[in-house]
């Protein structure tokens, strides 16, 4: 009677320890390959990142910062419908997750799916309603289903901010902002100041095509056909197929 | 056949009458506009949504092999790398 209990004692040890073996080996492997990954991440060698994050995501399929870091390798190579499929996933463990609704967003909107954009970028904002990254996309999503009043608003105050609370070194994305922010100026009628923001852009981003091109519409809509052909002008030389400005250009010489 | 109002009183009275219906039509109509407009932005909105789900549908592959195991992740991105 002992011994048959010692017998199964024993076994069920040797079950419990091969199992508790095989999960620390499946959690290290799945460690060994995120770093990995996050080394040719960090070198934006997103294809090599790809292989190792989801292998460890194959080692254990809820390591929610290796699905993430795999759903933004995927949005960097541009296949955004697996960036989407991860950020889902990881979205079904971690919903309040700001920054993965930010990332679903982006990827969307990349898509052109701008509603369900503007959808998971409020969703970020009702988490941090401070997030920057996530209110640039609502207002961008706003712009792109042209509902430019509402966007106007959100722009204005990520330009101001975006170029003064971090100073002395402005936000990456501030001159984006602006530019975003002017043709949404253009589009609700506020002519002058639109012209004002795309100045600043330029001085800031002299040879950025799209900042001239808005320029010279915007000085068309107020009536000075000499500047509004030399900023098209200026497009042209930039971007010679750029037929935006050929259109512009073509509405000057009218 | 159509017959002439009898008084002033009438006549304005008959007058705010064509005019309540107008308001209300164009009441009406306006409604009808911003309706068709949310309606459509629904739509819009449901097809996005239908193309999303079916692409990830078809993206869905096996669960990987191996026996999962319990989550090492944490959750430490919060901004866009």
């Amino acid at each position: 009677m002992l011994g048959l209990a010692l017998i199964l004692l024993f076994t069920g040890c040797s079950d419990l320890r091969s199992q508790v073996s095989h999960q620390w080996t499946q959690a290290w492997q799945a460690q060994r390959s995120y770093h990995d990954g996050l080394v040719r991440y960090d070198a934006k060698d997103y294809r090599g990142a790809i292989r190792y994050f989801a292998r460890a995501l194959a080692h254990d399929p809820a390591f929610d910062d290796a699905e993430t870091r795999l759903a933004w390798s995927y949005y960097y190579v541009g296949d955004y419908p697996q960036a989407t499929r991860h950020f889902r996933q990881a979205l079904a463990r971690q919903p309040r997750w700001e920054g993965l609704h930010t990332g679903l967003g982006w990827t969307r909107y990349r898509l052109g799916r701008y509603h369900l954009a503007l959808e998971a970028f409020q969703a970020a904002l009702a988490l941090d309603p401070r997030y920057r990254d996530a209110a640039v996309g609502r207002a961008y999503a706003l712009f792109e289903l042209r509902q430019y009043a509402e966007a106007l608003q959100e722009l204005a105050r990520l330009t101001r901010e975006g170029a003064y609370f971090y100073f002395p070194a402005p936000d990456s994305d501030v001159e984006e902002v602006r530019s975003r922010y002017a043709w949404c100026l253009y589009y609700t009628g506020g002519y002058q100041q639109a012209r004002d923001e795309f100045v600043k852009g330029i001085q800031a981003h002299p040879k950025r095509e799209g900042l001239h091109n808005g320029l010279g519409w915007t000085y068309l809509k107020l009536g000075d056909r000499a500047k509004a052909r030399e900023s098209f002008e200026r497009a042209l030389q930039l971007e010679p197929d750029y037929a935006d400005a050929r259109a512009g250009l073509a509405e000057a010489n009218r | 056949m159509s017959v002439d109002p009898v008084s002033g009183a009438a006549m304005t009275a008959a007058d705010m009458r064509k005019q309540d219906v107008q308001d209300a039509g164009l009441r009406n109509r306006g409604e009808a506009v911003r309706t068709a407009a949310r309606d459509a932005q629904q739509d819009a909105r449901n097809r996005e949504a239908a193309e999303e789900d079916a692409e990830v549908v078809a993206l869905e592959m096996p669960a990987p092999s191996g026996t999962p195991t319990a989550s090492m992740g944490t959750t430490t991105t919060t901004t866009r790398p």
